[in-house]
């Protein structure tokens, strides 16, 4: 069974396409997950498989034959279910909303897949079992030192007759007892001893059971379980932009620019937006030729925030993902490469100019014509002059290479006019936006107006106040 | 089977009801009633913070418990009684031992011995509701008595008795099936049929045929697990005793609770009818409605605190939806407020109030907004302070509401009070609230009553003119001053009888 833990959707996220083509197959099947009917879909599919590998998990860890069986079957009937409901819930979406070339392939194969003869036999086998078994009752006479396991006697409900007859007292609302039934997870020795007894009343039922199990040892298809884990790959990444998208957030389906221009409106962190704060978004534009955007502003301008929120951009649509803009056209890169300036750290045995000069050498040399390299306050340690010195060797390489380059800096000089180089300089808002904004009212010479404006302030205008009072 | 004595027909304990605003505890002092109403008693202290405020909302609902409170009133041995016996089925229970148990045979060897006390009780009720059954004629009272001798009658006991015997039963017999795991699953406790089926498990037939588990003593692991297989066998039985004793649990918790507010509506009227204040049952008007006509309404709490008689007001405010009140210093503005409120409050609880006379319509709810010193913050957050709690009570105000504000609007000028207050009254009173209006804003009330808006009352306290000469409240137009000056002279010259000679120069007059 190829099955283990949950699937990682990690190099998926980490790894950016090749071809614009492979760029539109994502965006084609992000566009369709997007549609509540086959996102739920996929979501429930993903859930029914959490529960297949919890299922066999137990399978796993106990010893006990039947008990064993029995979870294998759990899984085997979790699985059969949670493939039919997907194939289900698909074809249901796909009437009209199912467009992508990926999301369409697989719905087709798993239509093969559950009516060919090995599915159709796993779904008939584990009914038939769970059927029997269900089937099964058995009487326990529990003394206190000996237990006899039996058929089940024509014997009532004594629970149900001490309930119905404290019944008239009933409130709504009373609580549940607390009891827990067992401490223990599996079947305690006891247990084990009179489900052996109880295979001895019904050993038609467990023969099935054995037969069942043996048939479908290895029942999770492996395409099945590759399409989980690039559909939690693909849900995962909406999830994690709903909540941005209910702040009134942008997202957008970047496209993929073809002569190396950027243009995106309503650009925002990422980070910072998840984090909950306040979000400021920004608009940039480079032309084609333009392959060094200078960004220079005053500290705490929002600098960091803006490279971020560019390198994000770049590396996201090349992963086939929405982005956080609101219209964006992208290059496709082959990389990110950053360098931000780091607080000095213990690791630094040649100090922290000497560490920032390999970062950077490493940086440059990983760079191709394909990548975006980000410098971030980068030499921040050395001198202003030795900084720019640095700098205006590392962009010399850096255009060399043909990379594309964005460098948040302090240091104005290295906006020099000519060549490839264009300069940003952050307009710096002062207003704090989580201040309340502050309405002047100018005092005017009738009290009367005054104090109503006072009023009214408040919500207790005599318009304000009877439409409160009367709702 | 519930005692029904605070509410028809919801089914509502007093401890579910919300605890009284603040505000209106605070501006009503009504712990000080609440305090008289509990004579000590903390259980009854608890109930009527929560059930006086809470107020009912039809006459006949009003007119239920105010039945139920005279048949307590005229036989005061029932409710202690009552009270008595439900206080002491929960108490025994709270003492029984491990009340927080997991183990379910544990759960279910306590709940056995807690519901064989609570069958004791029961039939004490029943000798209750035996024995007074004449004594009663309020309508949920008879009805109360009437399910108490059908329901707990000695055939019912003699079979819940017997359930407890056999539930003491070390032998169990349960069914299951088999679920997750092919673990045992959906026990259920079977009584077993008397005769054959038992002579032959005695005699061992089922064990000869190898289906026995034996477990020796010995076997440490084995006889956990066998407990372990005891509990979850015995959970569903463990639940139904469990949820039994949580019924009766309830009953007696609800009884002891409902009846703890009628003997605290007794303690009130003993203490009261002590200060020679008089008492009576009020009358309700529809729910809504403008009504308020009263005579001899005094503030109950005032009387309880000077521990004396005090001077009741006779009030015709039929029709009125704005209330003004107007007049001297000292000259019970304030009191008839409370005296207002407090009777709203006590009406809606079922209770007697304190007045010869009394008919009032039902309010949704009484809120109340009492000029206090505000957290002391340089001038403007005075009055930030006093239109956000304003602004919080238009929250809670209803066409159907009586709201009640004492010098409102005193943390600014009163010019601009004058007009923020007059915004705020009128509006509440136009949506159809009835607002009191305590208030010295003069501009206000000059502007009010220059308005001539109908259903405006303006009411001013004025000295009367017997000897002691106390202050009585009458329907009249504001004045401009509220007598400030002449309290401020009487203080300064106490030897004197009425207004000093030379009147008193304000700093800033030439000698």
């Amino acid at each position: 069974m190829a099955l283990g833990a949950p699937p990682e959707i990690g190099p998926l996220v980490r790894t950016p396409l090749a071809s614009s083509d492979a760029v539109s197959w994502r965006q084609e099947v992000f566009r369709d997950a997007e549609v509540h009917s086959t996102a739920d879909a996929c979501r429930a599919f993903g859930a029914a498989m959490d529960r297949v590998r919890s299922h066999l998990g137990r399978a796993g860890s106990t010893r006990h034959p039947q008990e064993r069986d029995r979870w294998r079957l759990a899984a085997m009937d979790a699985y059969g279910a949670g493939v039919e409901a997907l194939l289900a819930g698909l074809e249901a979406a796909g009437l009209t909303r199912v467009r992508s070339r990926g999301v369409i392939a697989f719905r087709d194969w798993l239509r093969e897949y559950v009516s060919s003869a090995r599915f159709e036999g796993l779904r008939a086998d584990t009914a038939g079992a769970l059927r029997d078994l269900a089937a099964v009752t058995y009487r326990l006479r529990i003394g206190e030192h000996r237990i006899v396991v039996g058929p089940p006697e024509d014997e009532p409900d004594y629970g149900a007759e001490v309930r119905a007859t404290f019944e008239r007292f009933r409130r709504p609302g009373t609580p549940p007892p607390g009891a827990d039934a067992f401490a223990t997870l599996d079947i305690n020795p006891i247990e084990a001893a009179i489900l052996d007894r109880v295979v001895r009343l019904h050993p038609a039922a467990f023969a099935t059971l054995v037969a069942c199990v043996g048939r479908h040892a290895g029942f999770v298809d492996p395409v099945v379980e590759r399409f989980e884990r690039e559909a939690r790959f693909v849900l995962a990444w909406l999830d994690l932009l709903a909540p941005l998208r209910e702040r009134g957030l942008p997202t957008c389906y970047p496209e993929l620019a073809t002569d190396g221009s950027l243009r995106a409106d309503g650009v925002f962190d990422l980070a910072l937006a998840l984090d909950g704060g306040p979000v400021v978004t920004s608009d940039v534009e480079i032309a084609p030729g333009e392959r060094v955007l200078l960004v220079t502003a005053p500290n705490h301008g929002g600098k960091t925030t803006f490279a971020r929120a560019l390198g994000q951009l770049h590396h996201l649509a090349a992963a086939g993902c929405p982005v956080p803009a609101a219209r964006a056209g992208v290059p496709l890169v082959d990389a990110v490469h950053t360098h931000f300036d780091r607080p000095e750290g213990l690791d630094d045995p040649g100090g922290r100019l000497e560490t920032d000069l390999r970062h950077v050498g490493a940086v440059l040399d990983a760079a191709t014509d394909r990548s975006l390299v980000l410098f971030n306050d980068t030499f921040a340690s050395t001198t202003a002059a030795d900084a720019l010195e640095l700098m205006r060797a590392v962009l010399g390489e850096v255009e060399a290479r043909g990379a594309r380059c964005v460098v948040v800096t302090f240091l104005g000089e290295l906006a020099a006019p000519g060549g490839t180089a264009v300069s940003l300089a952050s307009e710096v808002d002062d207003a704090d936006p989580d201040r309340r904004t502050f309405r002047f009212v100018r005092r005017p010479a009738d009290g009367l107006a005054h104090a109503r404006a006072v009023a009214e302030r408040h919500g207790l205008g005599y318009d304000a106040v009877r439409a409160r009072v009367g709702r | 089977m519930r005692p029904g004595l605070l509410f028809a027909g919801l089914d509502v304990s007093p401890a579910d009801l919300p605890p009284a605003p603040p505000d209106l505890v605070a501006d009503l002092e009504l712990e000080r009633l609440f305090a008289a109403m509990a004579a000590g008693d903390d259980e009854i202290l608890e109930v009527a913070r929560r059930v006086m405020p809470a107020g009912l909302v039809s006459a006949d609902e009003i007119r239920y418990r105010q039945a139920i409170l005279r048949d307590l009133l005229a036989t005061p041995a029932i409710a202690r009684e009552l009270y008595r016996i439900a206080g002491e089925a929960v108490a025994a229970e709270r003492r029984a031992w491990g009340g927080g148990l997991r183990n379910a045979e544990l759960v279910l060897r306590r709940s056995v011995g807690v519901l064989d006390g609570f069958l004791g009780s029961l039939r004490e009720v029943w000798a209750v509701a035996e024995r007074h059954a004449d004594d009663v004629t309020a309508p949920g009272l008879v009805a109360f008595f009437e399910r108490v001798r059908t329901e707990l009658d000695d055939a019912y006991l003699a079979q819940a008795a017997a359930h407890v015997r056999r539930l003491r039963e070390r032998r169990l017999v349960v069914t299951a099936r088999l679920g997750v795991g092919n673990r045992g699953f959906d026990y259920v406790l079977r009584r077993p049929a008397d005769g054959r089926s038992r002579l032959r498990e005695r005699v061992g037939l089922a064990a000869s045929r190898g289906m026995a588990v034996d477990v020796t003593l010995h076997d440490q692991n084995a006889m956990n697990a066998l407990a372990e297989l005891r509990s979850a066998a015995i959970v569903p039985a463990a639940a139904a005793v469990h949820e039994a004793v949580g019924h009766i649990l309830g009953f007696f918790r609800l009884l002891r609770a409902e009846v703890a507010f009628y003997l605290g509506c007794a303690n009130l009227r003993a203490a009261l009818v002590g200060t020679d204040v008089a008492v009576t049952f009020p009358e309700p008007a529809g729910f809504g409605e403008r009504v308020l006509t009263a005579r001899g309404i005094v503030d109950p709490c005032l009387a309880l605190a000077v521990a004396g008689p005090v001077v009741g007001n006779d009030i015709d405010a039929d029709g009125f939806g704005l209330v003004v009140v107007t007049g001297a210093n000292g000259g019970g503005k304030s009191t008839l407020l409370r005296a207002v409120g407090l009777a709203q409050v006590m009406l809606q609880a079922g209770m007697f109030v304190s007045a010869t006379e009394l008919r009032a319509g039902l309010r949704s709810n009484v809120l109340s907004h009492f000029g206090r010193e505000e957290e002391s913050k340089p001038d403007g957050g005075r009055l930030d302070a006093e239109l956000r709690r304003l602004s919080a009570l238009v929250d809670g105000a209803t066409p159907a509401s009586l709201i009640l504000l004492n010098e409102s609007m005193s943390t600014t000028n009163e010019r601009d009070g004058a007009g923020i207050a007059h915004e705020v009254v009128t509006g509440l009173a136009d949506a159809g609230a009835t607002v009191w209006f305590v208030t010295h804003l003069y501009e206000l009330a000059r502007r009010l009553h220059a308005e001539a808006a109908p259903g405006v009352l303006f009411l001013r306290a004025e000295r009367g003119s017997g000897a002691d000469r106390p202050f009585r409240v009458v329907e009249a137009p504001p004045l401009p001053t509220s007598f400030g000056m002449d309290r401020y002279r009487r203080l300064r010259a106490p030897a004197t009888d009425g207004p000093p000679a030379s009147p008193v120069r304000s700093p800033g007059t030439p000698p």
